[in-house]
């Protein structure tokens, strides 16, 4: 009130100083409550934030926005990505691509630059939703077919056949990916591996039969050869090519027509004997078809080799996620555990394992419940002999007493 | 500042902010009723209580719908004339400021305060009977508000006329856009692909926005959602096209910090008694007495710096005052 005192301006910027450090604090309380998931707590936070600091525009950001479900979802693109497979990807339909030009400002047909970020919009669902649509997932399956995704692909034909046994188209979209895996690992030599795989396609699809006497045939042949891995795959290779030819006689098979990267392969074979793009995928391949060690084992062998490969260290991480999950719903909670202890970072797992632990613990209950029953039963059993003795021991007594009684009388 | 005779909360705030209206603040920052010549007053120079933001508690806003209206009886829909009368005497004895639509936006945008106790007056579709009854008693009370019209019914049987909205834009009616069919937004309708349910709803935003800037000259900036229906895909291409805000009917008051396109209205029924109307026209949020949630300062240290905190805002204005600073 006194404009000449001079005590008043350091103390007024001392007490701002001090509801801006206030206001910040708040703040950061509620974005960690907001993490949390807690928003009504959150919001309290961000209240009071904006009561000691008026400008603190993220505060507000938060309470009128994010503390919503949000609008839009941010997407950064990845290597050979298009717009139909993000379409695909987020909104599991290709045909939404003019969705993303249109909120993007770009050109449908353009080519998007890796590490661009765009601005999703988010689709609600309809209430009724969740419905399986085979002829959906049969699409998708089909693109990723073509896009070689056969992990994909064969992830979503084994769900419509769960769905419905009699699916023929899915069933031979199967049939096609596992061939085309077989015939992938058998061009890099791994016979053993591509017979694996071919057998769980039906023998009379196509050239199958065929395919896996040949690589048998090969894999014999194989295990004579000299240990050199790169001989082995140099004459692995000349095989390759005569085996090609024979395929491309087969017309029936909906596959055909899809030789470019499968030459590439073999260029990349030529050059380097170890090939970690064919081994992720093959790893890949393991992990669609739930065969979840193997995967690991493979996504290891990468990382023996290059240490720094992200793509197969998640792929190893998924492996074991997976695993875990999968010994979980197996109910072996013990193991899954520990597994999961390896990758304690990956999203889902602390949740995964605080469940299981849960899940262990009341189990446990269960059982020391069921225990102490038993043990009480079992107890309860020997009282009674106990006391049977006892009666009986009584009786004796008794009458061992009576005998002396009636000898001294 | 030091009062003189004569001075009043309207004519300071004409004088050091340039606006009649902003008496209130004036008042509400040095919680006087009245003044009196020679007192020392502070001026706010800057906006303070943003967002009405209080300690106990926060200012909340209702925004009230009203549909069609009519002489004799009301209906779910409808208000009678007599009861739309004596709702907006009510709202002017009783402290009520109605004020506009973008001085209610910028206070959801926490830029501007609002007077304590505002209100927002809505209209939806554009019936006639709101011209012929309720347009003659805003204009006696001297109440601002919003018309929501969705232009494909504009210039039809019992609709108003494109020349009775330019009136009411003239008065001071902020007119904006209701689409142009009055379809569900959130509908996509039976067979449509999802590129004709998009393509609908550009043509909804689109052609009922331009119709309004053909005949008015002005630009869209909020949407009423037909049946007070939306979903989070309508609000992004409501944000894409460059809306501020959409309005639904979910009923309730807004405090700042609702979501721009989540506004809720509640819709006045011609079928309500005058105490239905007031017990929807709450302006306070009073926050409850609540234990401190746990942080890493104490309580009680909290606790003590809440006066302060007004005690700061004080002498900041008063510096601002003195300084000339804004």
């Amino acid at each position: 009130m006194d404009p000449c005192n001079k005590e008043i301006r350091p103390e007024t910027e001392r007490l701002l100083l001090k509801a801006e450090l206030e206001a910040q604090r708040h703040f950061e309380n509620g974005v960690s409550y907001a993490e949390k998931n807690e928003p009504e707590t959150a919001r309290g936070q961000f209240i009071t934030a904006l009561r000691y600091n008026p400008d603190l525009k993220e505060s507000v950001e938060y309470l009128k926005n994010r503390l919503q479900p949000e609008t839009f979802m941010m997407y950064s693109v990845e290597n050979k990505d298009t717009l139909e497979m993000i379409a695909l990807k987020v909104y599991h339909d290709s045909k939404k691509d003019f969705l993303i030009a249109y909120f993007n400002d770009i050109e449908q047909d353009k080519l998007l630059k890796p590490g661009t970020v765009l601005r999703l919009p988010v689709l609600d669902r309809g209430p009724v939703k969740e419905q399986f649509d085979a002829e959906d997932e049969l699409e998708r399956a089909k693109f990723y077919f073509e896009q070689d995704e056969y992990a994909l692909a064969i992830g979503i034909s084994k769900k419509i056949l769960g769905h419905d046994a009699s699916n023929a188209e899915a069933a031979s979209l199967l049939n096609a990916s596992c061939r085309k895996v077989g015939i992938l690992l058998g061009k890099r030599g791994r016979y053993n591996q591509a017979l694996g795989i071919l057998k769980k396609a039906d023998p009379a699809y196509s050239d199958v039969h065929n395919l896996i006497n040949d690589y048998s045939a090969r894999d014999k042949v194989m295990d004579k050869m000299p240990s050199d891995p790169s001989e082995r795959l140099r004459k692995a290779e000349t095989k390759d090519d005569r085996n090609k030819k024979s395929m491309d006689k087969t017309p029936s098979d909906p596959s055909e027509g899809l030789g470019e990267p499968e030459t590439k392969d073999d260029k990349v074979m030529d050059k380097t004997p170890f090939d970690p793009e064919g081994e992720f995928d093959t790893a890949k391949f393991y992990l669609a078809l739930e065969e979840y060690d193997t995967a690991h084992d493979i996504a290891e062998k990468i990382l023996a080799h290059n240490n720094s490969d992200k793509k197969a260290g998640e792929l190893a991480n998924e492996s074991l996620y997976r695993k875990g999950m999968l010994l979980g719903r197996q109910e072996q909670y013990a193991h899954a555990i520990e597994i999961f202890n390896k990758i304690p970072e990956y999203p889902g797992v602390k949740e995964a394992i605080s469940e299981f632990e849960q899940t262990r613990k009341n189990k446990a209950q269960e059982h020391y419940r069921q225990g102490v029953r038993y043990f009480v039963d079992e107890n309860i059993l020997w009282m009674r002999n106990w006391r049977m003795l006892w009666k009986n021991g009584k009786r004796l007594w008794n009458l061992i007493l009576n005998i002396r009684m009636r000898k001294k009388k | 500042m030091r009062t003189r005779a004569g001075d009043t909360f309207s004519s300071l705030a004409a004088r050091y902010l340039g606006d009649l209206s902003k008496d209130w603040m004036i008042r509400e920052f040095n919680g006087m009723e009245t003044i009196d010549a020679g007192q020392d007053i502070i001026i706010p120079k800057k906006p303070f209580c943003r967002g009405g933001l209080k300690l106990n508690g926060w200012q909340t806003v209702p925004v009230l719908l009203y549909h069609k209206f009519s002489t004799k009886t009301g209906g779910k829909y409808s208000v009678t004339q007599a009861a739309f009368e004596e709702q907006m005497k009510y709202l002017k004895e009783n402290g009520y400021s109605v004020v506009t639509l973008d001085q209610f936006l910028n206070f959801i945008d926490f830029k501007d305060p609002l007077p304590p106790k505002s209100v927002v007056l809505t209209f939806d579709d554009g019936w006639e009977s709101m011209y012929d009854i309720a347009f003659p008693i805003l204009k006696k009370y001297g109440f601002p508000g919003a018309l929501f019209v969705y232009t494909d019914f504009i210039g039809k049987d019992r609709a108003m006329s494109w020349d009775q909205i330019r009136e009411l834009a003239e008065y001071g009616f902020d007119i904006q856009s209701h689409t142009k069919t009055h379809r569900d937004l959130t509908e996509s309708g039976e067979n449509g692909s999802f590129e004709d349910y998009f393509g609908g709803l550009k043509e909804e935003l689109i052609i009922s926005s331009y119709e309004i800037f053909r005949h008015l000259n002005k630009k869209c900036t909020c949407l009423a959602y037909p049946h007070g229906k939306t979903n989070r895909f309508v609000t992004a291409l409501l944000t894409e096209h460059g809306y501020r805000a959409g309005f639904t009917t979910d009923e309730g008051q807004n405090p700042f910090f609702i979501n721009n396109f989540l506004i809720r209205r509640t819709r006045i029924s011609g079928e309500w008694g005058m105490e239905e109307f007031i017990k929807n026209l709450d302006t306070f949020f009073k926050e409850k007495e609540k234990e401190p949630i746990e942080t890493s300062i104490p309580s009680a240290a909290s606790e003590k710096a809440v006066p302060d905190l007004s005690e700061q805002f004080r002498i900041k204005a008063g510096e601002y005052e003195k300084t000339g600073e804004l």
